[in-house]
């Protein structure tokens, strides 16, 4: 079965084909039937593959399936192959599983909306895009899944494209997505010039000879990683990902857990043995990685919108990953991408469940004292809130705090200090959010209190399994002071994350430190509890004495009003200085004068075109004989 | 051979410029008179030409391809002792083919003067 | 090998042909599309036959008859499209009253015509397949009876290509004169021993080329293209437009495949060629401008595409020229395929007027019709972008920098018309409604399997150049 492990991202493909082709008359039950059957089957073989590569011990070094020969020009040579090692494994066991949860809320989700066939459509090409991009064993098909993710994320963002702001936002995620991606080729390219081959198993090895100089590393290694800022939303491409809400909830759900803004991660950590090579490179990643980590918590802190939140969690939780990357903890970093995953789909599912609920309601201020009615959407997001706030026993707890370990260890002291403040700030913004949903008063509108409901078992039933794996999913990767080779993650990514194992601390100071973790944590809990559960008043005595921190905050730093007046603007009034002296003039002018030249000529010739035999049998004798004339002479 | 192909080029070429010389320069002035058809001088006698009956053509036609066939019999039985048994199978194949051809023409009713 | 199994392919076409003859006159059925599924039969036997006997080197009648893997390819090409033509026919022939069962048979014995010239090197023998292509040809453009165009199209092809054909005899004549034989190594032999010039030989040449020159639609021998394209059924058309191109171009592959070289009567002929290649691409795209009617639009884009295969013919580039037979095969077929979709019972809207909003009333025509139109033009990702580039790139290989720019401001001019159409469809608000009854399931199948094809080759077109490298292999080398 393992051999067939290529097939993983073509269910996803041939479903999406069938329902673009034949969507708008299969009826709505089997469309979604086959959409979540076709990532189903990615899921299995995903599982089958992942334990034949767990029974080919450690040093199985991953399969590797050369569909064919893609482009062969030259000595320049690229193969459309599929690898499966242990770093694919993870990717595709996350996309695939998640996926699969949240396709099945999806049917239940979307099951009013009149574009369902193109809905799933979408979904299934996105998943196809993201399985491809892990899968791919070059550089060159990675990109092509790189940006068909891209894609993907437009079509679906701008799915209710009916709506301005919807539409607005998918060009947004677009546009940004494609300076990103402008660096992302350049690294390739200089990749490709350099060594002449775009497979991930040719850089390793040109990195392990020597091939790269340190310079060219670090250039290589910056150009890569402004695709992975744009995709990955840091700081300064973060701003498609908060506007990316506007799309159907379960897309956000896709796009901030399993797929896409996963990618920018999953590639520098491919690239590792690369990234090892320039210390200059794995700073500016660490230092972006802080950076975002804390300055997107702080937009988060006074966001009053649920869904808008949970976008501002994700770039934080992103930066963490990108602080793991930075100093060297790569498999860290993907644990920590492996964890989110699920609770944060968890919480984009479960807060879709409380709009559900309240008929489209986003606005925090308009909820409160939800417990009671939504019995099984409530423990489901507050698990997942856990876990994201790093409470010990819950999944982002181990993760998390290898990343911060690791930081720590690796004298990045300054970077771990910043971790930390992330830590307390998220601690404290999931739990402003769930003591505002689900505790206090209701503060509920009329209508929408009326037709309160728990949602139905195919959106519920995805949350209790995502929430039993935000709770276990964690224990695979048991942090040191529990014994030596507790950490099977880590054991398990070996072979694949060739970079040198940081530097080991004491037992007492990794206790210290978890410790200091735990602390952060459960300080930010109690401050959230403090100012919404206790006193109430608090933060408006906050907001009253500090206004404009407030403002700078909820208008998240002005940062899209800075870029549209620098970037955008400046942009638009030059290309339309340009369209007017310069398109107009010039190129329609020339157009035009040698368009009316060739129309004149093609005037004169066809009057040749008499449609008599005669002038047609002359015009081929004449063209006879001065061909022979000229052969002769 | 140089001498042989300047008469080839030079009669062509010259009727090709004859042809057009006379078009770009000759008058074009008409009138009826001029548009009648010519009969050495003498009024002509009817008013138009009529068609002849498709079926003389069709059974020209016919007796054409198949008289022009029979012509291929005479080189191959000049050259059928050199070959052998493998002729006799082609010439059979060969007269299959225009049995084919024939009761074509038979059943779409070509041979039948009057329908 | 001399085997009897090298005939398969070709006794396998004739034989349909004889069937459906036969069938035809003995059953006497209204609905004819039994007739196109024998012939459909028919021609995947010998599809078949052909993939079976690949790599044999197959001979037959003491070598004149060679299945080398290059006349093997380009018989499945030939196959392959008159497949496409006979599945586009069907319901056509109903509605525009060309409803006869020797259409079939005619394309069979066209088809038949034509694997004999491609797996020849007597140019005798070629020319008897060419007669056989020819004859049934003239029969296939007179089929509309009751329309007065395509009459003419028939009298002006027949005509005309008498005309051409004696011009080839004539050129056989004078090289069998000169070389003692008309095999093609034998002739290109003599070129190559040939250091004074004879004229008699040279003067054939010219004739051979002025004779096939005519059934490619070369500029100056291209006069009867459009009348001819514009009268004939339209799957006829389609037919024309693919089938004596290929088989022009394979002749001259096997003529000039060894002939290049650094000799004076092979410069003569290469320079010569040279502006023929100039004429053809740049009258055939200026002649497209003017045009409304979307058949002749289509006429002059093939006499242009003609030039740009011939650049690939001047510079040696055996392989990019029959991968662009390969890809005009699809987007040619294509766009015929999309404009007989846009018919109904004794009307075809081939007027630019008709394409007006299209692109919205009928979405599948619209984007398959505008992707083929997309290829044609030359844009990537499609096929038709490629098989330009590789012609091109080995052009500019071989040192033809002008030709390669010509060609190329060439195809600039033809993208206007081209998009015109597209413009048309999409941009174009629709002004008079108009009714289509010639939706079939048949059509559609062919709508898709020329969009897999024209974008199979433009982006994958790895395993595609292998065969073709194979098939150009099997050409003698010196």
């Amino acid at each position: 079965m393992a051999e067939l492990f290529w097939l993983i991202p073509f269910f996803p493909a041939l479903s999406s084909l069938l329902l673009i082709l034949f969507g708008r008359k299969l009826p709505r039950k089997y469309i979604a039937f086959q959409a979540c059957l076709a990532v189903f089957f990615s899921l299995a073989l995903s599982i089958l593959s992942f334990l034949s590569l767990l029974g080919s011990g450690h040093e199985g070094h991953g399969l590797i399936k050369n569909l064919f020969a893609w482009i062969h020009s030259g000595s320049f040579k690229v193969d459309l192959s599929l690898q499966f090692d242990q770093l694919t494994a993870v990717m595709c066991l996350v996309v695939s599983g998640v996926g699969f949860l949240i396709h099945v809320y999806s049917s239940g989700y979307m099951a009013e909306d009149k574009s369902f066939a193109r809905f799933f459509a979408y979904m299934n090409l996105f998943t196809f895009s993201m399985l491809l991009l892990v899968m791919a064993s070059n550089l060159v098909l990675m990109f092509v899944g790189w940006e068909g993710v891209g894609l993907c994320s437009y079509l679906l963002i701008g799915f209710w494209f009916e709506k301005p702001s919807a539409a607005d936002a998918g060009k947004k995620a677009f546009i940004v997505n494609r300076i990103g991606d402008a660096g992302f080729m350049l690294g390739i390219f200089f990749i490709l010039l350099h060594i002449g081959s775009a497979e991930f198993a040719a850089v390793n090895h040109a990195v392990e000879a020597g091939g790269f100089a340190q310079g060219l590393a670090t250039l290589i290694a910056l150009l890569l990683f402004v695709g992975a800022i744009g995709k990955s939303a840091q700081i300064p491409l973060y701003v498609w990902l908060p506007d990316a809400m506007e799309g159907p909830t379960p897309v956000s759900a896709l796009i901030h857990a399993a797929t896409m803004v996963t990618a920018g991660v999953y590639m520098v950590a491919r690239m590792n043995l690369l990234y090892s090579l320039s210390p200059v490179a794995m700073q500016v990643v660490a230092i972006v990685g802080a950076l975002t980590a804390v300055y997107a918590a702080s937009m988060a802190l006074t966001q009053n919108d649920i869904k808008r939140v949970l976008a501002y969690s994700t770039i934080s939780q992103l930066g963490y990953m990108f602080i793991g990357l930075g100093v060297g903890a790569y498999s860290a970093a993907v644990f920590h991408l492996y964890t989110h995953a699920f609770f944060k789909s968890l919480l984009f599912l479960g807060a879709g469940s409380v709009m559900h609920a309240l008929s489209g309601e986003l606005d925090l201020r308009k909820m409160g004292g939800l417990r009671k009615y939504l019995p099984l959407t409530f423990p489901t997001f507050l698990i997942a809130t856990i876990a994201i706030a790093g409470v010990p026993f819950f999944s982002g707890f181990f993760s998390k705090d290898a990343i911060l370990t690791s930081a720590f260890a690796n004298g990045q002291y300054l970077i771990w200090a910043l971790g930390l403040m992330g830590a307390v700030l998220t601690a404290f913004y999931m739990f402003r959010v769930v003591f505002l949903t689900f505790y206090g008063k209701e503060r509920l509108e009329p209508e929408a209190k009326a037709h309160l409901h728990e949602s139905p078992k195919t959106m519920t039933i995805p949350l209790v399994i995502l929430a039993f794996f935000s709770i276990v999913a964690g224990y695979v990767g048991l942090p040191i002071v529990l014994g030596k080779n507790v950490n099977l993650f880590d054991r398990f990514l070996e072979p694949v994350i060739h970079a040198p194992h940081g530097a080991h601390l004491s037992l007492s100071s990794e206790w210290m430190l978890i410790l200091a973790s735990v602390a952060v944590a459960l300080f930010g809990i109690f401050i959230a509890y403090v100012f919404y559960l206790k006193k109430p008043d608090i933060p408006h005595n906050l907001v009253a004495r500090f206004p404009w921190l407030y403002k700078l905050l909820y208008n998240k730093y002005y940062m899209d009003e800075i870029y549209n007046a620098t970037f955008v603007n400046s942009t638009i009034k030059g290309s339309e200085l340009v369209y007017k002296h310069f398109d107009l003039k010039v190129i329609d002018g020339a157009l035009n004068g040698s368009a009316k030249t060739m129309n004149t000529i093609g005037k004169l010739l066809s009057s040749l075109q008499t449609g008599l035999i005669k002038d047609y049998a002359l015009v081929f004798l004449l063209g006879a004989l001065i061909l022979l004339g000229y052969f002769v002479f | 051979m140089t001498e042989l192909f300047l008469v080839f080029l030079i009669n062509g070429l010259l009727g090709v410029v004859l042809v057009v010389v006379n078009k770009i320069t000759g008058p074009k002035r008409t009138n009826p008179i001029k548009e009648t058809p010519y009969e050495c001088g003498s009024p002509y006698l009817q008013d138009r030409i009529y068609p002849i009956p498709i079926k003389y053509y069709m059974v020209a036609f016919l007796f054409l391809v198949f008289d022009v066939e029979v012509v291929f019999f005479y080189p191959w039985a000049l050259i059928f002792k050199k070959i052998g048994s493998p002729a006799l199978i082609f010439m059979f194949a060969y007269i299959a083919i225009l049995g084919i051809g024939f009761v074509y023409a038979w059943k779409k009713g070509a041979f039948q003067w009057e329908k | 090998m001399n085997t009897f199994a090298a005939l398969y392919p070709l006794l396998s076409i004739v034989v349909g042909a004889l069937v459906v003859l036969l069938l035809e006159v003995f059953l006497k059925r209204k609905n004819r599309d039994y007739l196109a599924f024998i012939s459909i039969l028919f021609l995947l036997n010998a599809g078949r036959e052909c993939i079976r006997v690949w790599n044999q080197g197959y001979t037959y009648f003491d070598g004149n008859l060679q299945l080398d893997n290059l006349a093997l390819l380009l018989c499945l090409i030939l196959t392959l499209a008159t497949l496409l033509v006979i599945l586009i026919s069907m319901k056509y022939l109903r509605l525009q009253n060309v409803n006869f069962g020797e259409y079939y048979a005619l394309l069979l014995f066209a088809l038949s015509g034509m694997i004999i010239m491609v797996s020849s090197t007597d140019l005798l023998i070629i020319f008897l397949g060419l007669e056989v292509l020819s004859m049934s040809s003239y029969a296939l453009a007179g089929l509309k009876i009751e329309d007065v165009r395509s009459t003419e199209a028939a009298v002006k092809y027949f005509l005309l290509g008498s005309f051409a054909s004696a011009f080839l005899v004539f050129g056989l004549a004078f090289l069998y004169g000169a070389a003692h034989s008309l095999d093609i190594p034998a002739i290109v032999n003599f070129f190559r021993a040939d250091t004074s010039l004879s004229l008699m030989a040279l003067a054939g040449l010219g004739f051979v080329i002025i004779g096939f020159g005519f059934k490619i639609a070369w500029v100056p021998f291209h006069m009867w293209t459009p009348d001819v394209y514009e009268g004939s059924p339209t799957p006829v058309t389609a037919f024309f437009s693919v089938g004596p191109k290929v088989v022009g171009f394979a002749v001259l592959i096997r003529l000039f495949q060894l002939y290049w070289s650094e000799s004076l009567n092979s410069q003569i002929v290469s320079s010569s060629l040279w502006v023929i290649a100039v004429l053809t691409m740049v009258a055939g795209n200026l002649l497209a401008l003017r045009q409304r009617n979307v058949k002749r639009i289509l006429a002059y884009s093939s006499i242009a595409h003609a030039g740009y295969l011939l650049v690939a013919l001047l510079a040696e580039d055996n392989s990019g020229l029959v991968f662009y037979l390969f890809v005009y095969l699809f987007m040619n077929i294509g766009a015929f395929t999309a404009v007989i979709a846009l018919s109904k019972k004794g009307t075809e809207y081939l007027d630019l007027e008709n394409y007006k909003g299209i692109g919205f009333r009928y979405p599948w025509i619209g984007a398959t019709l505008s992707v083929f139109l997309f290829s044609l033009a030359g844009f990537p990702p499609t096929g038709g972008f490629l098989a330009k580039f590789y012609i091109f790139a080995s052009a500019v290989h071989e040192g033809f920098i002008w030709l390669v720019i010509i060609g190329v401001l060439a195809s600039l001019i033809s993208v206007y018309y081209y998009l015109r159409i597209v413009v048309y469809m999409y941009m174009h608000t629709a002004t008079n409604d108009i009714e289509i009854d010639a939706y079939n399931p048949a059509l559609f199948l062919v709508l898709f399997l020329c969009l897999y094809g024209v974008l199979q080759m433009g982006i994958f077109p790895g395993n595609v150049l292998i065969i073709i490298k194979q098939a150009v292999a099997s050409l003698p080398i010196f």
